[in-house]
């Protein structure tokens, strides 16, 4: 690495959080962070170009259309009051657990994320209502921001994962083995945030009981009744469970690709909130929705796009080669280097997507942990796995980000500090993985046998 | 142009673009049905469907920008600003006010240039149909334009807003 | 820009490519060999799998200083290097060593095709092979008739190739055929070569293997900024010419290395190879009528298109008695050992 290129480095770093600090838009300051880099390393028309083209190159891309379909799919439901219905279900159904109504966000975001694939979709489709409900079950702001962030992560992992399918494609690992191996380690993590979301639930009930009367929902395993219990509306539910089923099926029964599937989903909850609302309603609502969905989807694609022109720069600086160089140069013990690559990783998730992150490091780490004997396919679920810790651990991650815009009263401060459980929950994860690989090879190596 | 005359063409395009952009995205909805089902049902895909739909994402990812802004959709880290006094801010203000103008300019320019370059090579897609690229592109350069206005005219009422409440607290 | 202190040059190459890719290994062993020739003046720097940026731009971006060497794809030229897409004509040649000597020779002997690269301000510098086209499926196919009412995964010419004979073209991410065929999305792929198929997980997995007669359909170069290459010393551009000269070889290698490992999977998971008779593709050669149509859309665009059409095509008559190179798809189903 060149002198220029470390000035450069820390000129951009330094300029970023500068402008971070001063309440600029995160998306405008990572792009501005990184044309300045780019105009010290290649000069202005490069610079110039690069965020010229950013815009297109990000959104041109077929498979980002579940990006918006999906939003749509949830402000949809959401307008239709199924996610209401469901959430009163869950809660309803978990209520003797501490944090019931967090569990049922819980579980909402595992089947939500197991479609999609995309952390950013669901946390974005997630947020507003899942806070609304957690925060009228009488449960903190902070526990609602922690549980739908770290809940976005799931879809990564739990097929169908476009984040796990690119790793297979620059590693040259098999993707149906990758997709397989997904899924315990998915299954692991709801897990974990469960036992996360019911600890801190009920730390938070020692230190502040729920005042009578304030609480919509009953949260607590006391004789205390709520005021007004939710009147169950089974058909809501019902009909969350048919978007569900339409959206997870078309994949399943070979229909369509999860791509497409987005399309399906979203076509039934516009038909369900068709029929859920008065004729006289229906232009407004369907008005108020798409309006809602196209505004979330901007905010996404403008944080992208910034992120974009960021990577360009990381990419063009090669910072990421001298750091796993100097990792190879210390000749350290395996695990070592294992968990010193996993390390290094979340800073990168500082100013990087998932798709991104795995795009940049992937294709770095994988040849040198192979090289050490590590299993390629188990490496993948660890590498993305982290990757998309790095999504949610301060002082940066997308998934915050998305969080804050859809719910802005919560404050970044507070949502970092509802997600530190949520972070220890993802550290025990990890070593689990580490110390059972059997939980991730198991299916795709019985499916091979 | 007056910053509230400013703020009221920002607001009225950035309906008539977050309107649109909807009409896009029901678009996407239908049309990816219509292919899905053609093909499970007939064997018969609507011709292009890639190319189209990745045209319209293009359009439906950033015509919402201006009125995520005026709704106060766009993600910022507050933190730091909260502990500042109010002169400060006025001057952080100030600051952002002038480097969104900035970034917007060179953008705005930018995806001209973008455009044009489309409109003078006949770009395409690449799929079957060689859709020509240059109506997405003129939809992010007006989808921008709108956006920066929009930021810019949001500022300067925050920072005139800051500002009287600033002589405010002087005559007390 | 790319020209350090004491007559250095760091080339930043970007690709859509993988690292371990045959195509990008090609480009490792050139850019090894560009370095040994120089003493180091010229290094490569890689960016793989559009990390630096998109496919469709590559050409651009080696214009405007975002790169200084790019591989460009012939299915996202269209609108940069539209005459450089006469390759991706089907049925013209199913030899991919006299598909890359006409890539080549064609920057020699044709103005029109030259041209292109030049007002776009890049210098042509080398082709990389991608092989014939292959068909894969599900259930069996004997005749170019079986593939009517059949949804077949394809893309750029090869989509219009379907439609000639009846078949359902869907585009899709190379990513996403495996899981759509196991599930029944498709009911096959093409515009994949041999070498491709373990890269995407079908080698282990494709029950039918056929070849549909159509040959090389597609391919991609690697370009310079004409700027950064005027700006090097003569013995640096001489050393990027030879360089360039033994990469269609180095190119073709990698390439056979990684359809035999496909090869041996395929044979390994049981697959089944056919090929369509000769008859029925001509046939469907003239139902398709794509070179034409190819012609009549450039020379709308004010291209002399006729021109590098028949150039192409006398170049693939004079070179196809001179090559003894045999198709990887042919050699597996042959049974030759690579
Ligand atoms: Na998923
Ligand atoms: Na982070």
């Amino acid at each position: 690495m060149t002198t220029m290129t470390l000035i450069a480095l820390v000129v951009v770093v330094v300029l970023f959080l500068t402008l971070l600090a001063i309440r600029f838009h995160v998306g405008l300051s990572l792009m501005l962070a990184g044309l300045v880099g780019v105009v010290l390393l290649r000069g202005s028309d490069a610079a110039v170009s690069t965020v010229s083209n950013q815009p297109f190159s990000t959104a041109a891309d077929y498979s980002l259309t579940i990006v918006p379909l999906f939003i749509l799919m949830g402000v949809l439901a959401v307008n239709a009051r199924l996610a209401q219905a469901g959430f009163d279900l869950a809660s309803r159904v978990l209520r003797k657990l501490p944090g019931g109504t967090a569990l049922a966000s819980l579980s909402g975001s595992a089947l939500f994320a197991a479609v999609t694939g995309s952390s950013v979709a669901t946390v974005a489709t997630m947020a507003r209502v899942s806070t609304d409900a957690i925060v009228k079950a009488g449960n903190g702001i902070r526990l609602a921001a922690g549980v739908v962030c770290a809940g976005g992560t799931l879809g990564v992992l739990i097929p169908p994962s476009i984040v796990l399918v690119l790793y297979g494609v620059v590693t040259d690992e098999n993707i149906g083995h990758l997709l397989l191996a997904g899924i315990g380690p998915g299954l692991l993590t709801v897990l974990a945030y469960a036992v996360t979301v019911v600890v801190v639930a009920t730390r938070e009930r020692r230190r502040a009981p729920v005042p009578a009367g304030t609480a919509g929902g009953a949260v607590d395993g006391s004789d205390r009744e709520p005021v007004t219990p939710p009147k169950l509306d089974l058909t809501g539910f019902g009909f969350l469970v048919v978007i569900f089923l339409v959206s997870i099926g078309t994949i399943y029964f070979g229909v369509a690709t999860p791509t497409e599937a987005a399309s399906f989903g979203a076509m039934a909850a516009l038909v369900i909130l068709l029929i859920r609302t008065r004729p006289p309603r229906w232009l407004s609502s369907i008005k108020n929705s798409i309006v809602e969905a196209v505004g979330l989807t901007a905010m996404t694609f403008l944080l992208m796009t910034g992120a974009g022109v960021f990577t360009y720069f990381l990419a063009l600086s090669g910072a990421s080669t001298a750091l796993v160089n100097a990792v190879l140069a210390a000749d350290l013990a395996p695990y070592l280097v294992l968990g010193l690559c996993l390390v290094l990783l979340l800073p990168l998730g500082m100013f990087l997507d998932g798709i991104s992150m795995i795009l940049i490091a992937a294709p770095l780490l994988h040849p040198i942990l192979v090289g050490y004997g590590f299993d390629g396919i188990w490496l993948g679920v660890l590498i993305v796995k982290v990757a998309e810790m790095a999504l949610i651990t301060p002082p940066v991650g997308m998934n915050a980000f998305v969080y804050s815009g859809s719910v802005p009263e919560a404050g970044l401060g507070r949502i970092f500090r509802g997600i530190v459980p949520f972070i220890v929950a993802d550290i025990v994860v990890v070593a689990l993985l580490v110390l059972l690989p059997d939980i991730v090879t198991f299916l795709p190596y019985l499916s091979s046998a | 142009m007056s910053a509230g005359r400013l703020s009221r063409v920002a607001r009225v395009s950035a309906t008539v673009f977050g309107l649109t952009a909807g009409v896009f995205l029901l678009a996407l909805v239908l049309l990816t049905v219509a292919d899905v089902g053609g093909r499970s049902l007939w064997n018969q895909s609507v011709l292009g469907t890639v190319d189209i739909s990745t045209l319209l994402l293009v359009a439906i990812a950033f015509l919402g920008l201006a009125s995520a802004e005026l709704d106060g959709r766009h993600v910022s880290v507050a933190m730091l600003e909260e502990r500042l006094s109010r002169k400060r801010r006025v001057v952080l203000s100030a600051v952002r006010a002038v480097l969104l103008a900035g970034i917007g300019l060179l953008l705005v320019w930018g995806l001209a240039d973008v455009l044009f370059s489309a409109v003078d090579r006949g770009e395409t897609t690449n799929d079957i149909l060689r859709l020509p690229t240059w109506p997405a592109k003129l939809v992010l350069f007006v989808s921008f334009a709108a956006f920066f206005v929009a930021a810019v005219a949001k500022e300067i009422q925050e920072l005139r807003a800051l500002r009287r409440n600033q002589d405010q607290e002087a005559n007390r | 820009g790319p020209a350090g202190e004491d007559d250095t040059f760091v080339l930043h190459y970007t690709t859509y490519s993988s690292p371990t890719s045959d195509q990008s290994k090609a480009v490792q062993r050139w850019a090894e060999e560009v370095e040994q020739r120089t003493d180091g003046g010229v290094t490569v720097r890689f960016h793989y799998s559009e990390s630096l940026v998109d496919a469709d731009e590559a050409v651009r971006a080696s214009q405007d200083g975002r790169a200084d060497l790019a591989q460009v794809g012939s299915i996202y030229a269209a609108s940069d290097l539209s005459m450089f897409t006469v390759i991706e004509l089907p049925f013209e040649t199913n030899n991919p060593e006299v598909q890359m000597t006409a890539i080549m020779r064609l920057y020699e002997e044709n103005q029109t095709y030259r041209e292109d690269f030049e007002r776009q301000g890049v210098r042509f510098l080398f082709p990389i092979p991608l092989g014939n086209a292959v068909l894969g499926t599900n259930r069996p196919v004997e005749s170019v008739d079986d593939l009517r009412g059949r949804s077949i995964r394809s893309g750029g010419l090869m989509s219009e190739v379907m439609l000639a004979v009846g078949a359902n073209p869907v585009a899709m991410t190379a990513n996403d055929i495996y899981e759509s065929l196991e599930r029944g999305v498709v009911d096959g792929y093409t515009a994949l070569a041999v070498a491709n198929l373990s890269t995407f997980g079908l080698a282990k997995t494709t029950r039918y293997l056929t070849d549909p007669g159509v040959g090389a359909y597609s391919s991609s170069i690697v370009v310079v900024n004409e700027e950064v290459y005027q700006s090097m010393p003569d013995r640096y551009q001489q050393a990027l010419q030879a360089a360039s000269d033994n990469s269609i070889a180095n190119g073709l290698e990698e390439m056979d290395a990684a359809a035999g490992t496909a090869c041996a999977e395929l044979k390994a998971a049981g697959t089944e190879f056919g090929a369509f008779p000769e008859d029925q593709v001509a046939d469907w050669k003239e139902r398709a009528d794509i070179a034409e149509s190819w012609v009549a859309r450039y020379e709308q665009k004010g291209y002399d298109a006729r021109s590098v059409l028949e150039d192409y095509r006398r170049i693939i008559d004079e070179e196809t008695p001179r090559s003894d190179y045999r198709a990887p798809l042919a050699a597996c189903m042959k049974g030759e050992v690579r």
